[in-house]
Protein backbone atom coordinates (compact mmCIF):
# COMPACT_ATOMS: atom_id res chain seq x y z
CA UNK A 1 0.00 0.00 0.00
CA UNK A 2 2.78 2.61 1.19
CA UNK A 3 4.75 1.57 -1.72
CA UNK A 4 1.94 2.45 -4.57
CA UNK A 5 1.39 5.52 -2.83
CA UNK A 6 5.23 6.49 -2.91
CA UNK A 7 4.75 5.33 -7.05
CA UNK A 8 1.65 7.67 -7.30
CA UNK A 9 3.56 10.30 -5.73
CA UNK A 10 6.69 10.09 -7.82
CA UNK A 11 5.07 9.52 -11.35
CA UNK A 12 2.45 12.77 -10.20
CA UNK A 13 5.35 14.98 -9.16
CA UNK A 14 7.39 13.80 -12.02
CA UNK A 15 4.16 14.35 -14.30
CA UNK A 16 3.83 17.68 -12.86
CA UNK A 17 7.51 18.97 -13.30
CA UNK A 18 7.30 17.99 -16.74
CA UNK A 19 4.14 19.86 -17.51
CA UNK A 20 6.09 22.68 -15.46
CA UNK A 21 9.52 22.58 -17.75
CA UNK A 22 6.95 22.48 -20.80
CA UNK A 23 4.99 25.45 -19.75
CA UNK A 24 7.78 26.72 -19.11
CA UNK A 25 9.92 26.65 -22.76
CA UNK A 26 6.64 26.83 -24.55
CA UNK A 27 6.72 30.07 -25.94
CA UNK A 28 3.39 31.72 -24.06
CA UNK A 29 1.99 34.36 -26.68
CA UNK A 30 1.08 33.33 -30.53
CA UNK A 31 0.41 36.31 -32.90
CA UNK A 32 -3.83 35.75 -32.31
CA UNK A 33 -3.47 35.93 -28.38
CA UNK A 34 -1.53 39.35 -29.15
CA UNK A 35 -5.23 41.32 -29.92
CA UNK A 36 -6.50 40.30 -26.62
CA UNK A 37 -3.72 42.03 -24.72
CA UNK A 38 -2.63 44.92 -26.80
CA UNK A 39 -4.21 48.39 -25.32
CA UNK A 40 -6.26 49.58 -28.00
CA UNK A 41 -7.38 52.54 -26.01
CA UNK A 42 -3.73 53.89 -26.20
CA UNK A 43 -4.81 54.65 -30.46
CA UNK A 44 -7.65 57.25 -28.94
CA UNK A 45 -5.98 58.10 -25.40
CA UNK A 46 -3.79 60.23 -27.46
CA UNK A 47 -5.41 60.79 -30.06
CA UNK A 48 -5.20 64.80 -31.34
CA UNK A 49 -6.62 67.27 -33.59
CA UNK A 50 -3.94 69.56 -35.23
CA UNK A 51 -5.99 71.73 -37.45
CA UNK A 52 -7.41 71.83 -40.68
CA UNK A 53 -5.75 71.46 -43.81
CA UNK A 54 -6.73 72.24 -47.93
CA UNK A 55 -5.73 69.61 -50.98
CA UNK A 56 -6.64 70.19 -54.42
CA UNK A 57 -8.89 67.10 -56.13
CA UNK A 58 -9.80 68.02 -59.60
CA UNK A 59 -8.90 71.44 -59.89
CA UNK A 60 -11.38 72.12 -56.48
CA UNK A 61 -10.09 72.79 -52.95
CA UNK A 62 -10.93 70.32 -50.20
CA UNK A 63 -10.79 70.36 -46.64
CA UNK A 64 -9.37 67.83 -44.31
CA UNK A 65 -8.90 67.04 -40.58
CA UNK A 66 -5.52 66.97 -39.66
CA UNK A 67 -5.19 64.42 -36.72
CA UNK A 68 -2.48 62.59 -35.25
CA UNK A 69 -2.64 58.99 -32.92
CA UNK A 70 -0.41 56.15 -32.13
CA UNK A 71 -1.07 52.98 -34.14
CA UNK A 72 0.19 49.20 -33.38
CA UNK A 73 2.99 48.95 -36.23
CA UNK A 74 5.31 45.97 -34.52
CA UNK A 75 6.13 43.88 -31.91
CA UNK A 76 9.70 44.03 -30.26
CA UNK A 77 10.97 41.35 -28.03
CA UNK A 78 14.11 41.27 -25.98
CA UNK A 79 14.94 37.71 -24.70
CA UNK A 80 18.28 36.74 -23.26
CA UNK A 81 18.08 33.18 -24.89
CA UNK A 82 19.48 32.54 -28.97
CA UNK A 83 16.91 31.79 -31.19
CA UNK A 84 14.07 31.42 -29.52
CA UNK A 85 11.36 33.56 -29.00
CA UNK A 86 7.86 34.04 -26.87
CA UNK A 87 5.59 34.20 -30.18
CA UNK A 88 4.72 30.64 -31.25
CA UNK A 89 4.53 31.44 -35.00
CA UNK A 90 8.05 33.52 -34.86
CA UNK A 91 9.48 31.18 -32.47
CA UNK A 92 9.05 28.56 -35.11
CA UNK A 93 10.67 30.29 -37.76
CA UNK A 94 13.79 30.75 -35.19
CA UNK A 95 13.68 27.27 -34.36
CA UNK A 96 14.87 26.57 -38.16
CA UNK A 97 17.88 28.90 -37.87
CA UNK A 98 18.64 26.95 -34.47
CA UNK A 99 18.87 24.22 -35.73
CA UNK A 100 20.93 25.29 -38.65
CA UNK A 101 23.42 27.16 -36.04
CA UNK A 102 23.57 23.76 -33.56
CA UNK A 103 24.54 22.03 -36.94
CA UNK A 104 27.36 24.58 -38.18
CA UNK A 105 28.20 24.68 -34.56
CA UNK A 106 28.97 20.39 -34.40
CA UNK A 107 30.69 20.31 -37.55
CA UNK A 108 33.12 23.84 -36.14
CA UNK A 109 32.92 21.50 -32.97
CA UNK A 110 34.42 18.32 -34.45
CA UNK A 111 36.81 19.99 -36.47
CA UNK A 112 38.16 22.54 -33.98
CA UNK A 113 37.40 21.12 -30.06
CA UNK A 114 38.37 24.81 -28.38
CA UNK A 115 35.73 26.78 -30.75
CA UNK A 116 32.77 28.03 -28.52
CA UNK A 117 29.85 29.74 -29.42
CA UNK A 118 29.90 32.95 -30.10
CA UNK A 119 29.62 35.44 -27.30
CA UNK A 120 29.58 38.66 -26.76
CA UNK A 121 32.20 41.27 -26.61
CA UNK A 122 31.23 43.73 -23.63
CA UNK A 123 32.57 47.03 -23.97
CA UNK A 124 33.72 47.09 -20.62
CA UNK A 125 32.54 47.82 -17.40
CA UNK A 126 29.62 49.93 -19.14
CA UNK A 127 28.35 46.96 -19.83
CA UNK A 128 25.29 45.65 -17.34
CA UNK A 129 22.71 44.14 -19.21
CA UNK A 130 22.95 42.02 -22.79
CA UNK A 131 20.28 40.62 -24.71
CA UNK A 132 19.14 39.38 -28.19
CA UNK A 133 16.51 41.25 -29.73
CA UNK A 134 13.80 40.66 -32.56
CA UNK A 135 11.96 43.27 -34.37
CA UNK A 136 8.64 42.04 -36.02
CA UNK A 137 5.99 44.56 -37.85
CA UNK A 138 2.40 43.88 -38.92
CA UNK A 139 -0.04 46.49 -39.67
CA UNK A 140 -3.05 44.89 -38.66
CA UNK A 141 -5.87 46.42 -41.91
CA UNK A 142 -8.56 48.11 -40.54
CA UNK A 143 -11.86 47.78 -42.89
CA UNK A 144 -13.63 50.33 -40.59
CA UNK A 145 -11.92 52.99 -40.75
CA UNK A 146 -12.99 53.06 -44.64
CA UNK A 147 -16.29 51.25 -43.51
CA UNK A 148 -17.26 53.78 -40.98
CA UNK A 149 -15.62 56.85 -40.52
CA UNK A 150 -16.91 57.45 -37.03
CA UNK A 151 -13.61 58.51 -35.62
CA UNK A 152 -10.99 59.73 -37.82
CA UNK A 153 -8.30 58.64 -37.35
CA UNK A 154 -4.13 58.04 -39.00
CA UNK A 155 -3.58 54.54 -40.12
CA UNK A 156 -0.72 53.56 -41.50
CA UNK A 157 0.30 53.12 -45.28
CA UNK A 158 0.22 49.34 -46.99
CA UNK A 159 -1.78 47.45 -44.31
CA UNK A 160 0.09 44.13 -44.11
CA UNK A 161 -1.55 41.25 -42.49
CA UNK A 162 0.76 38.72 -41.38
CA UNK A 163 3.55 39.19 -38.99
CA UNK A 164 6.93 39.64 -40.20
CA UNK A 165 10.22 38.95 -39.07
CA UNK A 166 12.49 42.05 -39.94
CA UNK A 167 15.49 41.96 -37.63
CA UNK A 168 16.81 39.01 -35.33
CA UNK A 169 20.11 40.40 -33.76
CA UNK A 170 21.62 36.62 -33.58
CA UNK A 171 22.44 37.12 -37.17
CA UNK A 172 23.49 40.61 -36.68
CA UNK A 173 26.51 39.15 -34.16
CA UNK A 174 28.79 42.08 -35.30
CA UNK A 175 26.47 44.83 -34.66
CA UNK A 176 24.57 43.86 -32.33
CA UNK A 177 27.47 42.44 -29.55
CA UNK A 178 29.63 45.21 -30.62
CA UNK A 179 29.79 49.39 -30.99
CA UNK A 180 32.44 49.17 -33.90
CA UNK A 181 29.76 49.18 -36.90
CA UNK A 182 28.25 51.89 -35.70
CA UNK A 183 31.40 53.70 -33.97
CA UNK A 184 32.78 53.48 -37.75
CA UNK A 185 29.96 54.33 -39.78
CA UNK A 186 27.91 57.09 -37.22
CA UNK A 187 28.01 60.09 -39.63
CA UNK A 188 27.62 62.69 -37.74
CA UNK A 189 29.73 60.99 -35.16
CA UNK A 190 27.53 63.41 -32.61
CA UNK A 191 25.44 60.66 -32.57
CA UNK A 192 27.38 58.96 -30.16
CA UNK A 193 27.90 61.54 -27.61
CA UNK A 194 26.23 60.65 -24.56
CA UNK A 195 22.89 61.98 -23.49
CA UNK A 196 23.31 63.15 -20.25
CA UNK A 197 25.60 65.58 -22.53
CA UNK A 198 22.62 66.08 -24.95
CA UNK A 199 18.86 65.64 -23.57
CA UNK A 200 16.81 67.52 -24.00
CA UNK A 201 18.32 68.83 -27.04
CA UNK A 202 18.79 66.12 -28.95
CA UNK A 203 15.38 63.89 -29.42
CA UNK A 204 16.55 61.97 -32.38
CA UNK A 205 19.68 60.12 -30.67
CA UNK A 206 18.34 60.17 -27.29
CA UNK A 207 15.32 58.28 -25.24
CA UNK A 208 14.75 61.25 -23.21
CA UNK A 209 16.42 60.43 -20.03
CA UNK A 210 16.87 56.39 -20.19
CA UNK A 211 20.03 56.91 -22.89
CA UNK A 212 20.93 56.80 -25.90
CA UNK A 213 19.79 54.96 -29.13
CA UNK A 214 23.45 55.23 -30.44
CA UNK A 215 25.58 52.97 -30.60
CA UNK A 216 22.59 50.73 -31.75
CA UNK A 217 23.76 47.65 -29.73
CA UNK A 218 22.78 44.88 -27.39
CA UNK A 219 23.70 46.21 -24.34
CA UNK A 220 21.90 48.56 -22.31
CA UNK A 221 22.91 50.30 -19.03
CA UNK A 222 20.07 51.27 -16.65
CA UNK A 223 19.16 50.63 -13.26
CA UNK A 224 15.80 49.48 -14.42
CA UNK A 225 15.67 45.94 -16.10
CA UNK A 226 12.60 47.02 -18.19
CA UNK A 227 13.84 50.33 -19.05
CA UNK A 228 16.99 48.52 -20.75
CA UNK A 229 15.02 46.16 -22.42
CA UNK A 230 12.66 48.91 -23.93
CA UNK A 231 15.50 50.96 -24.58
CA UNK A 232 17.51 47.96 -26.05
CA UNK A 233 14.02 46.89 -27.90
CA UNK A 234 14.21 50.59 -29.35
CA UNK A 235 17.35 50.53 -31.13
CA UNK A 236 16.87 47.18 -32.24
CA UNK A 237 13.78 48.60 -34.01
CA UNK A 238 16.14 51.48 -35.33
CA UNK A 239 18.62 49.08 -36.66
CA UNK A 240 15.70 47.64 -38.77
CA UNK A 241 14.65 50.47 -39.61
CA UNK A 242 17.96 52.20 -41.06
CA UNK A 243 19.73 48.99 -41.86
CA UNK A 244 22.36 50.78 -44.13
CA UNK A 245 26.59 49.67 -43.24
CA UNK A 246 27.05 46.37 -42.78
CA UNK A 247 24.02 45.44 -40.42
CA UNK A 248 22.34 41.91 -41.09
CA UNK A 249 18.69 43.11 -41.64
CA UNK A 250 16.19 40.41 -42.94
CA UNK A 251 13.42 43.26 -44.27
CA UNK A 252 13.16 46.69 -43.56
CA UNK A 253 11.20 48.19 -41.07
CA UNK A 254 9.47 50.96 -41.84
CA UNK A 255 8.42 52.58 -38.30
CA UNK A 256 11.46 53.35 -36.56
CA UNK A 257 11.00 53.58 -32.34
CA UNK A 258 10.79 57.41 -31.80
CA UNK A 259 11.44 59.70 -29.09
CA UNK A 260 7.93 60.24 -27.60
CA UNK A 261 5.79 57.35 -29.40
CA UNK A 262 4.46 54.83 -27.66
CA UNK A 263 5.19 50.78 -26.54
CA UNK A 264 3.12 48.27 -24.59
CA UNK A 265 4.74 45.96 -22.38
CA UNK A 266 2.38 42.51 -23.47
CA UNK A 267 4.69 39.93 -21.36
CA UNK A 268 5.84 39.20 -18.93
CA UNK A 269 2.91 41.34 -17.63
CA UNK A 270 0.14 43.31 -19.85
CA UNK A 271 0.76 47.25 -19.22
CA UNK A 272 -1.12 50.13 -21.00
CA UNK A 273 0.78 52.06 -23.43
CA UNK A 274 3.41 54.33 -22.02
CA UNK A 275 5.58 56.67 -24.14
CA UNK A 276 9.14 56.11 -25.42
CA UNK A 277 11.77 57.95 -23.05
CA UNK A 278 8.79 58.75 -20.04
CA UNK A 279 10.40 60.42 -17.24
CA UNK A 280 7.58 58.21 -15.41
CA UNK A 281 9.88 54.82 -14.57
CA UNK A 282 8.74 53.69 -11.62
CA UNK A 283 4.94 53.28 -12.78
CA UNK A 284 6.64 51.79 -16.03
CA UNK A 285 8.65 49.50 -14.32
CA UNK A 286 6.84 48.51 -10.95
CA UNK A 287 6.03 44.61 -11.19
CA UNK A 288 6.63 44.42 -14.28
CA UNK A 289 10.28 42.76 -14.38
CA UNK A 290 11.06 39.34 -16.33
CA UNK A 291 12.35 36.61 -13.83
CA UNK A 292 13.58 35.43 -17.52
CA UNK A 293 15.09 39.00 -18.71
CA UNK A 294 11.62 37.97 -21.35
CA UNK A 295 10.05 41.37 -22.43
CA UNK A 296 7.78 41.97 -25.29
CA UNK A 297 6.18 44.83 -25.94
CA UNK A 298 3.92 45.99 -29.09
CA UNK A 299 5.27 49.35 -30.36
CA UNK A 300 3.00 51.72 -31.39
CA UNK A 301 3.91 54.70 -34.10
CA UNK A 302 2.68 58.13 -33.88
CA UNK A 303 0.82 58.88 -37.28
CA UNK A 304 -0.36 62.23 -38.88
CA UNK A 305 -2.82 62.23 -41.36
CA UNK A 306 -5.22 64.77 -43.06
CA UNK A 307 -8.55 62.92 -43.17
CA UNK A 308 -10.23 63.88 -46.50
CA UNK A 309 -7.09 63.99 -48.22
CA UNK A 310 -4.48 61.72 -47.75
CA UNK A 311 -5.25 58.08 -47.76
CA UNK A 312 -3.30 56.71 -45.33
CA UNK A 313 -1.15 58.55 -42.38
CA UNK A 314 2.85 59.55 -42.43
CA UNK A 315 5.39 58.45 -39.16
CA UNK A 316 5.54 61.62 -36.99
CA UNK A 317 8.91 63.36 -36.26
CA UNK A 318 10.34 62.23 -32.52
CA UNK A 319 9.00 64.91 -29.85
CA UNK A 320 8.92 65.60 -26.11
CA UNK A 321 7.56 62.30 -24.02
CA UNK B 1 -31.82 126.29 -14.79
CA UNK B 2 -31.88 122.80 -15.67
CA UNK B 3 -32.05 121.90 -18.70
CA UNK B 4 -33.49 118.48 -19.30
CA UNK B 5 -33.83 116.79 -22.87
CA UNK B 6 -36.53 114.69 -23.68
CA UNK B 7 -34.84 111.05 -24.73
CA UNK B 8 -36.53 110.71 -27.92
CA UNK B 9 -34.26 113.78 -29.35
CA UNK B 10 -31.05 113.08 -27.71
CA UNK B 11 -29.43 111.18 -30.64
CA UNK B 12 -27.86 108.05 -28.36
CA UNK B 13 -31.33 107.23 -27.28
CA UNK B 14 -31.88 106.38 -30.99
CA UNK B 15 -29.77 103.13 -30.69
CA UNK B 16 -32.00 101.70 -27.62
CA UNK B 17 -35.04 100.50 -29.92
CA UNK B 18 -32.10 98.15 -31.97
CA UNK B 19 -30.04 97.42 -28.63
CA UNK B 20 -33.49 95.71 -27.48
CA UNK B 21 -34.03 94.22 -30.70
CA UNK B 22 -30.60 92.85 -30.34
CA UNK B 23 -31.22 91.40 -26.60
CA UNK B 24 -34.59 89.78 -27.46
CA UNK B 25 -33.15 87.73 -30.78
CA UNK B 26 -29.59 86.53 -28.45
CA UNK B 27 -32.68 85.63 -26.15
CA UNK B 28 -34.62 83.96 -28.83
CA UNK B 29 -31.53 82.08 -30.25
CA UNK B 30 -30.17 80.98 -26.62
CA UNK B 31 -33.17 79.50 -25.87
CA UNK B 32 -33.54 77.55 -29.06
CA UNK B 33 -30.08 76.17 -28.68
CA UNK B 34 -30.43 75.09 -25.16
CA UNK B 35 -33.58 73.19 -25.76
CA UNK B 36 -31.68 72.02 -28.88
CA UNK B 37 -29.11 70.36 -26.50
CA UNK B 38 -32.02 69.49 -23.36
CA UNK B 39 -34.26 67.38 -26.61
CA UNK B 40 -34.61 63.93 -25.70
CA UNK B 41 -31.88 61.68 -27.40
CA UNK B 42 -31.82 58.24 -28.80
CA UNK B 43 -31.66 55.69 -26.57
CA UNK B 44 -27.90 54.47 -26.16
CA UNK B 45 -26.28 56.99 -27.96
CA UNK B 46 -25.40 59.73 -25.76
CA UNK B 47 -23.75 62.49 -27.19
CA UNK B 48 -19.96 63.51 -26.17
CA UNK B 49 -19.69 66.16 -28.70
CA UNK B 50 -22.08 68.35 -30.97
CA UNK B 51 -21.15 72.02 -32.07
CA UNK B 52 -23.66 71.78 -35.64
CA UNK B 53 -22.59 75.49 -35.55
CA UNK B 54 -20.90 76.11 -39.36
CA UNK B 55 -19.68 73.44 -41.87
CA UNK B 56 -19.68 69.92 -41.49
CA UNK B 57 -20.02 68.28 -38.14
CA UNK B 58 -20.50 64.97 -36.83
CA UNK B 59 -21.45 63.68 -33.58
CA UNK B 60 -18.88 61.30 -31.78
CA UNK B 61 -20.79 58.89 -28.88
CA UNK B 62 -19.38 56.68 -26.92
CA UNK B 63 -20.34 53.51 -28.67
CA UNK B 64 -18.98 54.70 -32.08
CA UNK B 65 -15.77 54.49 -29.69
CA UNK B 66 -16.41 50.99 -28.50
CA UNK B 67 -16.79 50.06 -32.43
CA UNK B 68 -13.97 51.21 -33.20
CA UNK B 69 -12.45 49.21 -30.69
CA UNK B 70 -13.95 45.97 -31.80
CA UNK B 71 -13.38 46.60 -35.28
CA UNK B 72 -9.52 46.53 -34.48
CA UNK B 73 -9.72 44.11 -32.52
CA UNK B 74 -11.87 41.79 -35.08
CA UNK B 75 -9.40 42.66 -37.75
CA UNK B 76 -6.21 41.84 -35.95
CA UNK B 77 -7.67 38.50 -35.08
CA UNK B 78 -9.35 37.70 -38.53
CA UNK B 79 -5.36 38.85 -39.83
CA UNK B 80 -3.57 36.39 -37.66
CA UNK B 81 -6.38 32.96 -37.94
CA UNK B 82 -4.89 34.07 -41.95
CA UNK B 83 -1.23 34.08 -41.15
CA UNK B 84 -0.65 30.83 -39.67
CA UNK B 85 3.29 31.21 -39.98
CA UNK B 86 5.60 33.94 -40.49
CA UNK B 87 6.71 33.89 -43.65
CA UNK B 88 10.53 33.22 -44.15
CA UNK B 89 12.60 36.52 -44.72
CA UNK B 90 14.03 37.08 -48.78
CA UNK B 91 17.44 37.08 -47.20
CA UNK B 92 17.52 33.57 -45.84
CA UNK B 93 15.38 32.36 -48.45
CA UNK B 94 17.83 33.65 -51.71
CA UNK B 95 20.97 34.42 -49.68
CA UNK B 96 23.30 37.25 -50.12
CA UNK B 97 25.40 39.08 -53.00
CA UNK B 98 27.35 42.18 -53.08
CA UNK B 99 28.17 41.09 -56.79
CA UNK B 100 32.11 42.14 -56.32
CA UNK B 101 34.52 40.69 -58.47
CA UNK B 102 37.44 38.89 -57.30
CA UNK B 103 40.88 41.16 -57.12
CA UNK B 104 42.65 38.74 -59.28
CA UNK B 105 46.47 40.49 -58.65
CA UNK B 106 45.19 44.06 -57.80
CA UNK B 107 48.14 45.93 -56.38
CA UNK B 108 47.44 47.55 -52.59
CA UNK B 109 45.86 50.25 -52.47
CA UNK B 110 45.45 53.64 -49.96
CA UNK B 111 41.97 54.90 -50.01
CA UNK B 112 40.85 58.62 -48.56
CA UNK B 113 37.35 58.15 -46.67
CA UNK B 114 34.61 60.61 -48.17
CA UNK B 115 33.87 60.70 -43.93
CA UNK B 116 36.33 60.40 -41.41
CA UNK B 117 36.00 57.96 -38.98
CA UNK B 118 36.81 58.39 -34.71
CA UNK B 119 40.06 58.36 -33.22
CA UNK B 120 39.04 55.15 -31.49
CA UNK B 121 38.55 53.12 -35.16
CA UNK B 122 42.03 53.59 -36.17
CA UNK B 123 43.70 49.99 -36.30
CA UNK B 124 40.35 48.04 -36.92
CA UNK B 125 40.83 45.72 -39.39
CA UNK B 126 37.93 44.28 -41.76
CA UNK B 127 38.56 41.30 -43.38
CA UNK B 128 36.30 41.18 -46.77
CA UNK B 129 35.83 38.01 -48.67
CA UNK B 130 33.66 34.22 -49.03
CA UNK B 131 33.33 32.10 -46.63
CA UNK B 132 36.41 30.31 -47.76
CA UNK B 133 38.62 33.24 -48.02
CA UNK B 134 37.48 34.86 -44.74
CA UNK B 135 38.86 31.18 -43.14
CA UNK B 136 42.34 32.09 -44.71
CA UNK B 137 42.44 35.04 -42.70
CA UNK B 138 43.10 36.10 -39.07
CA UNK B 139 42.21 39.93 -38.29
CA UNK B 140 43.74 41.53 -35.55
CA UNK B 141 41.72 39.43 -32.76
CA UNK B 142 39.22 42.05 -30.91
CA UNK B 143 40.05 44.83 -33.16
CA UNK B 144 38.56 43.32 -36.15
CA UNK B 145 35.64 41.62 -38.27
CA UNK B 146 34.56 39.66 -41.42
CA UNK B 147 32.62 40.86 -43.89
CA UNK B 148 30.78 38.37 -46.70
CA UNK B 149 30.31 39.41 -49.78
CA UNK B 150 28.16 36.17 -50.71
CA UNK B 151 26.13 34.08 -48.48
CA UNK B 152 23.19 32.03 -48.35
CA UNK B 153 21.69 31.31 -44.74
CA UNK B 154 23.48 28.46 -43.51
CA UNK B 155 26.93 29.90 -44.91
CA UNK B 156 25.94 33.14 -42.80
CA UNK B 157 25.06 31.00 -39.52
CA UNK B 158 27.88 28.75 -40.09
CA UNK B 159 30.29 31.80 -39.96
CA UNK B 160 27.93 33.48 -37.25
CA UNK B 161 29.77 30.14 -35.34
CA UNK B 162 33.28 29.73 -36.81
CA UNK B 163 34.37 33.74 -36.51
CA UNK B 164 32.53 33.71 -32.96
CA UNK B 165 30.26 36.37 -33.74
CA UNK B 166 32.37 38.81 -35.54
CA UNK B 167 30.51 38.38 -38.94
CA UNK B 168 28.63 41.06 -40.66
CA UNK B 169 27.70 41.59 -44.34
CA UNK B 170 29.67 44.08 -47.10
CA UNK B 171 26.42 46.25 -47.76
CA UNK B 172 26.72 48.40 -50.76
CA UNK B 173 26.32 51.07 -48.71
CA UNK B 174 29.91 49.68 -46.70
CA UNK B 175 31.77 48.74 -49.88
CA UNK B 176 31.35 52.24 -51.10
CA UNK B 177 31.88 53.86 -47.67
CA UNK B 178 35.27 52.16 -47.58
CA UNK B 179 36.13 52.61 -50.86
CA UNK B 180 35.96 48.12 -51.43
CA UNK B 181 35.80 47.70 -55.29
CA UNK B 182 37.16 43.39 -55.78
CA UNK B 183 37.06 40.86 -52.96
CA UNK B 184 39.02 38.96 -51.12
CA UNK B 185 40.79 42.31 -49.24
CA UNK B 186 42.12 43.46 -45.57
CA UNK B 187 40.74 46.51 -44.87
CA UNK B 188 43.01 48.77 -42.42
CA UNK B 189 42.11 51.95 -41.15
CA UNK B 190 45.27 53.55 -41.04
CA UNK B 191 44.22 57.31 -39.32
CA UNK B 192 41.18 58.41 -39.33
CA UNK B 193 40.76 59.43 -43.14
CA UNK B 194 42.52 56.76 -44.86
CA UNK B 195 42.42 53.00 -44.82
CA UNK B 196 44.81 50.66 -46.65
CA UNK B 197 43.23 47.88 -49.20
CA UNK B 198 45.20 44.62 -49.32
CA UNK B 199 44.21 42.36 -51.17
CA UNK B 200 44.33 38.44 -50.07
CA UNK B 201 44.65 36.55 -53.25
Amino acid sequence: MFRSTLWISVICATGFATAQLAAQDSPPLSYASLSSVTDWRCILRHWRIRGVGVCIKKLKPHPCLKVENPWPVGVLEITPREFSSSIKEVDLLLAKMRGAARGARDRLLRTTPDASSHTAQSPGARALRFAEAHVMGFAPPWEGATRSPAVPVAIPCGARGPLQLHYASELDALGWRSELLDLLFAVPHTRVVPCDLQWPSNLHGCAGPWGAYYPRVGWATHSSAVIAAVLQAARAGRVASEPALGRVVLGPYPYPPRTGHFYQLVHPTARACEAIGSPRVLKAEAGAASPRGTYVLVHFAVLRQCIGCERCGTLAPDRRP
Amino acid sequence: MIKVRAPWRDPAAGRLPRLALGVALWTVLGAALWSQDNAPRAPGRPLICAHADRGEARPLSLEDVDRLYQDLSQAFEASARRALEVPTPELLLRGFDARLPRCAGRPRRIVKLVHPVPESVVGVELVVGELEDLARARPNPGRGAYLLVRADAAQLLTALESFDGRVGLATPELVRFVGIDCHPVRVTFKDPQHVSIDPLD
